[in-house]
């Protein structure tokens, strides 16, 4: 809410839009929509469903994240095996140039609002498949836009809550009603 | 009157929660009956085989943890550095071998574990998966004092092992032993006493024996079709020759029949965890062997046992620091190349009882 | 006892060129000298035979088929690509379940043009190891029943286990990358948060 604010751009539900205009040109409206907002991504941050993209070793860490000692269920977050349910898509392990179009493809059957967790050195740039490959993609945000990256290899389950924790604070940081929206 | 069918093709993967990884199945089905599986591969090819070319012998090892089979990373060091140690004519201490044994083992514990639990969730017993990752953290804890890491270790080196133990690690792993046994016995009543896992696994996805070795099937697949092969037992590596263990054999050759060999490999390697920790002798743990070490021309072809099968590496050496071909015979390609044989003529809810039973992992086919 | 092996196939068929055995290497000679080695020929330290082209099915059917030999199960085949002598050697494991003795098989062709018959025929094993031989150093078996390519998509360019490719990244891959980095710059990052 800086003082110039960018010109806004149209979100896809256009009657809530022009309730949000609305509420915001009046009086301490902003005010109202900021609880609002508040409350919402409240909500979303606390019941975060990822759809599970696991392709590699970081997989089987992301397994055990969700198995007894870390149990990621404690914090609302309760994996999705398919795109139509999920928040955020968690990529962990090396995606290959074959497997590329597959990822952009469930990203783009996602609904938004979507956010990416790329987990592990190979999803962030190639990790230690970097030189000397032919096969491995240099990083999925080459195809995916990324919002966290959580480093390692593989990174720790620990690492990995970190990371959605993250993914929470950004979640829970956004004006969600008045967005932009990427094109 | 005849009906007219039509078949159809059913696209099964890449990205599906039970296909163990990127593997796309495209199965034709008449009905309910499956005709054909075509397994799709390479979503995971890796390169590991160029990238080697590229690098050191000691660099090798842990590209061979990741890149191979990531469940059983110290069973892939240990193929890659048998084949180096043979070319090389490298000698590792008695220490050293029986620490590498106590590894191996571990890791096929886990690896099992691992295997079991994800095959619990596909025929839809969740407690499994929690009860099996349960134990396998106490492993992963016991590699992390030992080797520093949960999943890659990068522990072997060539001419030995890159640590001893820490202290009173020996102990922990025999604690461990011990109450793993009563583990596997619990496991073993949760499913067998359950009538629907039974229904789902007696009898579907048969592979006889001489269809076994045909397609090349190795490891827990084929002793479950009576092949009585391990190399283990064959070809005696490490301490193997040392110590002593029975290797399952089944006759039947359905799931079942692999669910069993593998639980009985698991009470196995607790056997040879415990004999190898009671011979473990004292002294070197690693041979000299220079960092940037420069094998002598020639080639050999290893093979040892990972917990998926007959894991061989052939290694071209021309006489440089980094090795001029590398060629991972990787146990889950042949398996999954049975997969076929296994499926055709079964249920389409067969899929993925079969499929889990093979035990494939995606990294060890593509490479 | 598979070095005896490869004896009695060179009986069986004298055209066959068992691997060069060199005297037993001195005992506790220090590994990984540089220089040491280099003109010494390789060492093979598994047993094998090199096996013409032309008699490549041959040789293999009665590897299979006859005894001694049992050979029942292909381990797998692969193939060494060898700029320098202008050839591509294919390698074949062969190993008897029952019998418990190994073989390697070497196939010599030249690099422009490498082609064996294919021996999936003899072991259904050999299917996907010759797709993949095919698919990363272009060997072409002939008679495969399906040869296509096996880890790289359909459209891929080139054979990478080649010592002299060059990785080129994929039209599409760089198009997309491109269109990515288009919707980082409009997107006013910092907006969003
Ligand atoms: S970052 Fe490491 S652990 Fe994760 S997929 Fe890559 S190699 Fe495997």
């Amino acid at each position: 809410m800086s003082a110039q604010a960018p010109p806004p751009i149209p979100t896809r539900i256009a009657p809530i839009q022009t309730a949000v205009d609305i509420l915001d040109s009046l009086p301490g409206g902003s005010v109202v929509l900021s609880k609002v907002e508040y409350l919402l991504n409240w909500s979303r941050a606390a019941s975060l469903w990822p759809l599970t993209f696991g392709l590699a070793c970081c997989a089987i860490e992301m397994m055990a994240a969700w198995a007894g000692r870390f149990d990621l269920d404690r914090m609302g977050v309760i994996p999705r095996a398919t795109p139509r349910q999920a928040d955020c898509m968690i990529v962990a392990g090396r995606c290959t140039i074959k497997m590329a179009p597959i990822v952009r493809r469930l990203w783009e059957q996602m609904p938004e609002p979507k956010y990416v967790i790329s987990m592990g050195s190979c999803a962030t740039c190639g990790g230690p498949f970097y030189y000397d490959n032919y096969s491995i993609l240099k990083g999925i945000d080459q195809v995916v836009p990324v919002d966290v990256y959580v480093p390692g290899c593989p990174p720790r389950p620990e690492a990995l809550i970190e990371g959605l924790l993250k993914l929470q604070e950004k979640i829970k940081a956004e004006p969600f009603l008045r967005r932009a929206v990427p094109a | 009157m005849a009906l007219r069918t039509e078949e159809l093709m059913l696209n099964m993967g890449p990205q599906h929660p039970s296909t163990h990884g990127v593997l796309r199945l495209v199965v034709t089905l008449d009905g309910e009956n499956i005709v054909d599986v075509v397994p799709d591969i390479g979503y995971l090819h890796s390169s590991v085989e160029k990238m080697m070319e590229y690098r050191t012998y000691l660099q090798n090892v842990a590209l061979a943890d990741r890149g191979m089979d990531y469940l059983t990373a110290l069973a892939n060091e240990e193929g890659y550095l048998l084949a180096v140690e043979r070319v090389g004519r490298i000698e590792v201490p008695p220490r050293a071998r029986y620490l590498r044994t106590i590894m191996l083992e571990l890791q096929r514990l886990s690896s099992h574990l691992v295997w079991l639990g994800t095959w619990g969730i596909d025929l839809g017993a969740t407690t499994v998966f929690l009860y099996c990752f349960r134990e396998r953290e106490r492993i992963l804890d016991l590699f992390e004092q030992a080797t520093g890491g949960r999943l890659h270790h990068v522990y072997f080196r060539p001419g030995g092992v890159y640590e001893d133990l820490p202290d009173g690690w020996t102990d922990r792993v025999l604690a461990f032993c011990d109450e793993f046994l009563g583990r596997v016995d619990e496991y073993h009543e949760l499913l067998t006493g359950n009538p629907i896992f039974l229904a789902r696994v007696q009898g579907v996805g048969v592979l006889p024996r001489d269809r076994a070795i045909a397609m090349g099937a190795c490891g827990p697949v084929a002793r479950a079709s009576g092949v009585d092969f391990d190399v283990r037992k064959a070809f005696p590596y490490e301490a193997y020759g040392e110590l002593a263990f029975d290797v399952p054999v089944f006759q039947e050759g359905d799931c079942f029949a692999r669910y069993r060999v593998r639980m009985e490999e698991m009470r196995q390697s607790v056997r040879i965890i415990q004999q190898a920790i009671a011979k473990l002798p004292d002294g070197e743990i690693r041979s000299k062997v220079q960092v940037n070490v420069k094998l002598p021309r020639g080639e050999a072809y290893a093979r040892t046992e990972s917990p998926r099968g007959d894991l061989g590496v052939y290694l071209v050496s021309e006489g440089e620091d980094a090795p001029y071909r590398v060629k991972i015979r990787a146990p889950s390609f042949s398996n999954l190349f049975a997969l076929t044989e296994m499926m055709r003529g079964w249920k389409v809810a067969d899929v993925i009882a079969i499929l889990g039973s093979v035990d494939i992992v995606l990294s060890d086919v593509d490479r | 006892m598979s070095w005896a092996l490869v004896e009695r196939l060179r009986e069986r068929f004298p055209e066959v060129e068992p691997f060069p055995r060199e005297a037993p290497h001195e005992a506790g000679a220090p590994v990984g000298r540089p220089g040491r080695h280099e003109a010494r020929g390789p060492t093979y330290h598994t047993p094998g035979a090199f096996v013409p082209a032309a008699r490549l099915l041959e040789v293999a059917r009665v590897l299979r088929d006859e005894a001694p030999f049992g050979l029942d199960y292909c381990s797998f085949v692969t193939g060494v690509d060898r700029p320098e002598q202008d050839l591509v050697e294919v390698v074949y494991h062969l190993f008897s379940m029952d019998e418990r003795h190994e073989l390697l098989l070497k196939v010599r062709v030249p690099r422009r043009d490498p082609r064996v018959p294919s021996v999936s025929a003899l072991w259904p094993a050999a299917n996907w190891h010759e797709r993949e031989a095919y698919d990363l150093l272009g060997v072409v078996f002939e008679g495969h029943p399906d040869l296509r390519r096996i880890m790289m998509t359909d459209d891929w360019e080139g054979h990478p286990l080649r010592k002299d490719y060059v990785y080129q990244e994929p039209r599409w891959l760089v198009d997309l990358g491109a269109q990515r980095q288009r919707e980082i710059e409009g997107l006013r990052l910092g907006d969003r948060a």
